[in-house]
Formats: C-alpha cells, structure tokens, sequence
C-alpha cells in the first residue's frame, strides 16, 4: 500500500535564490527514485513561510532506502543549514473509514 | 670512689642519651615546624600570586599612562590587551543596544546552557558588566523546591521572563530537563521526551509574542573542562563553583554528548534557533558571543557589520553543529564537540 510522507519546512530564508535550486535539485533526484509514485509542494495561508511537501512512494522501504540516500543527504543538509533548522518528516498511511 | 665515679658516669651516660633524645625529638620538631612553615609560605606566595592578577580593563586603561616614581611596568600578553579593547568597546555598544530596548520596550531573552565549566557564567558577567542594572538581570535558580515541583515544569521559569525595556539572562534554564536531568536520573525518560515535545512550541509562541531570543549553548572540550574543575580546586576565588557533580560531568562525558545532540535535534527551529559558542578559548568566546548578540538586533549609532563579524571556528550554528554530530556520532574514534 503507498504510504504518504509529510515534509514540513519553514522557508525563512535572506537568500532564497540559492535554495530554490538545490530544492529543485532534490525534487528531480527523488523522482529518479524506485518506488516514487509522486509530490506535491503546499504553502500555509497562515503562516507563508511554513511549507508542505506531500511525497507519496510505494512502500515504506522505498522512502527508507531514498531517506538514506547520501546524495540526498547531502542535499539536504545544505537545504537545512540554510533554513536553520533540520527538516521533520512523518509517514502516514491511507486508513478504510468505512 | 672509682666505682662511685663509674656509677656517676652510667648516670651520666644516661642522662647525656636521654638529652640526645629529647634534642632529637626537638630536632624533629623544629623540622616540621618549619617544614610547615614552607608549606605555608608557599601558599601565601600562591596566594599572593593570584591576588596580583590584574582586575580584567587594567591593563588597557593604563595602556597610554608613563613611568613615573609611583608606576612601575607589568608585562601582559598582546592578546590580554587586545581583549580589554575589543570588550571595552563591544560593552560600549551593548550600552547603547540596552537604550534602544529600554526606549523601545523590547524584551529580551539569553539563556545561556552547556556543560559545567563551559564558560557560561564569565561570559554572562561580560555581557551585563556595565549595562544599566535596573534594565537587565541575570536568573539563575536554583533546584526546585517542594512546591516548585508540584508545579508545571515551566512554571517557574516564566515568572522570570522579560517585562517591557528588560534584558534577561538565564544563567541554565529550562533545558536543565534536556541533558543534566535526565544524564543523572533527576527526571524521567518520559519527563524528558515531554520536554523535548513541549519546548518548541513554548519557545516558539514566545518568539511570536515579540521576545527576542538567543540560545547560546556553550561547547567545552573534556581536557579543558578537567583543567577548569582543577583550577576551581586551587584558586580560593574559584572555590563557590565546586560542585559535586563536577566529577561526574567527566565520567558521564558520552551521555552528555548524546543528550546535546538529541537536545539540539529536537529544538533548533528557524525561528529559535541555538548557537554553539566553543569556549575552549574563555576570552575569545566571550567576545564571539556578544558580537554575536550585537550583529543580531537593531540599535541607534551601531558600529559597522565587519567590526561584529564573529569568528566561524567559535560560533557555529545550531544546524551545523546537528550536522557535524549526525555525520561523526557513529564514528568510532570521531572526536565530538562538547
């Protein structure tokens, strides 16, 4: 069953030029990624600069091997030494309410 | 007669060995006494010594004065010089930042964390030195009493935050619940992990509310940290800070490191962010951190950007610093930060 990641940023940034690129840049690799179905980037109305990533991969495994991934590691260490802040994510799974 | 006499001498000869004796002991006596005395004199001359140390601006304020018949020359280090200046000059501007807060009502909030012996209380000393004390004042409580700990955890840390024109200096604050509680069993894991939950949140609706707030979490090394706790042993002025868990801060050296990186993981946020002061160097990181303070907030007549740009190998951000840990954590042989 696909399972859906939660990636909470907060875009607070004084050069926001230079993050776009390497966001861009991890979004591109992710899709290159086995087991990656799709993502979908949301903003706060309350709060502008808190952002939502929705990234939705097939297994959990796949987010787990990718998570690991040095290159995004990498990546993602400068996203986060930018935003000042290391990025939280949480994984979730569709539940049946009938 | 001749045995008389030779009666009289064995008298003698004891006498004359009993006198030897007695002269011996006092011989004796008369050693350690003045072994004692040495022994003494030393520690008066030590104590002498540390007493001559110069008061902290001495040096620079008598920089430009002349040898006259009551002045004599002292040798000081360029560095100590250097120091006096630059904090001489960055108190000034501290000076001037309090003005604006007390002008414009601003409140202000520095908790000031790290290991024992990090350099948190010197630096604070620093900071607050010349500042108008009706604007500013330092909180280091103490543990919580009976009642105190009937109540919410934060409870009595709030009733200590900023009113309007204030500068506040927490001296250990909340986070006393992120390493030192935890590493010696004063609270529980769940206690700790509720802390851990709670404190972004807290921090982040005081942020939202208008406190301007620094986190400065001091990094000491475990050689340098030993040589402060001796140091406390021996100079008599440095004696109120001997604690007895000074020593355990050494043997519990890894668990602290663990609970700084867990600490740090869970509550650097953007908008409450910790910086990492290595204090390994007390004078350079004193004057990293106010020049660090100084170059984050906003006052009239402020010096230029270059002359409050810190040194990168002192202050280091809370991310990186996450960073550097994640990376060497598993490291066997790595040598982390403290």
């Amino acid at each position: 069953m696909p399972i859906k990641v939660m990636i909470k940023r907060k875009w607070q940034v004084e050069n926001p030029e230079e993050l776009y690129p390497l966001v861009a840049e991890l979004r591109a690799a992710a899709k290159e990624q086995p087991g990656f179905i799709s993502g979908e980037t949301l903003r706060s109305l309350d709060d502008p600069e808190d952002f939502l990533v929705i990234s939705i991969w097939e297994t959990a495994e796949d987010w787990k091997k990718w998570i690991q991934n040095k290159k995004r590691r990498d990546l993602q260490g400068k996203v986060d030494s930018m935003i000042g802040e290391r990025t939280f994510y949480e994984m979730f799974e569709t539940v049946s309410m009938e | 007669m001749n045995e008389r006499v030779g009666k009289m001498t064995k008298k003698e000869k004891a006498k004359k060995e009993k006198a030897k004796k007695a002269e011996k002991i006092e011989e004796k006596k008369e050693n350690a006494s003045k072994a004692e005395k040495k022994v003494q004199e030393k520690g008066e001359q030590k104590e002498k010594k540390l007493k001559k140390k110069l008061t902290e601006h001495t040096s620079f304020k008598n920089l430009e004065k002349k040898k006259t018949k009551k002045r004599q020359p002292v040798w000081v280090k360029k560095f100590t010089l250097e120091y006096e200046e630059g904090l001489n000059r960055l108190q000034i501007e501290l000076l001037k930042w309090q003005k604006h807060v007390i002008a414009n009502d601003e409140r202000v909030l520095m908790l000031f964390e790290g290991r024992d012996a990090a350099g948190k209380g010197g630096t604070i000393k620093r900071v607050i030195e010349h500042m108008n004390p009706r604007g500013a004042r330092v909180v280091a409580l103490l543990k919580p009493s009976d009642r105190e700990r009937t109540q919410w955890y934060f409870q009595r840390y709030i009733q200590q935050l900023p009113s309007g024109g204030e500068i506040v200096l927490f001296d250990r604050s909340w986070y006393n619940r992120a390493m030192v509680e935890p590493t010696m069993g004063f609270c529980t894991d769940e206690e700790n992990k509720r802390f851990l939950k709670d404190t972004p949140m807290l921090e982040a609706m005081l942020v939202k509310n208008g406190i301007i707030l620094f986190k400065f979490f001091f990094s000491v090394s475990k050689e340098e940290q030993l040589r402060r706790f001796d140091s406390r042993e021996t100079d008599p002025l440095k004696q109120y800070k001997i604690s007895p868990v000074d020593r355990e801060a050494q043997e519990r050296w890894d668990d602290y490191t663990i609970r700084k990186f867990v600490m740090l993981n869970e509550t650097n946020r953007t908008i409450t962010p910790w910086t990492i002061i290595r204090s390994d160097n007390k004078k350079k990181a004193r004057l990293n951190c106010i020049k660090y303070i100084l170059s984050k907030v906003e006052y009239t007549d402020k010096v230029s950007e270059e002359e409050l740009q810190v040194d990168p190998e002192i202050v280091v951000s809370g991310i990186d610093e996450i960073r550097f840990m994640e990376d060497h954590l598993m490291t066997a042989g790595a040598e982390l930060p403290g």
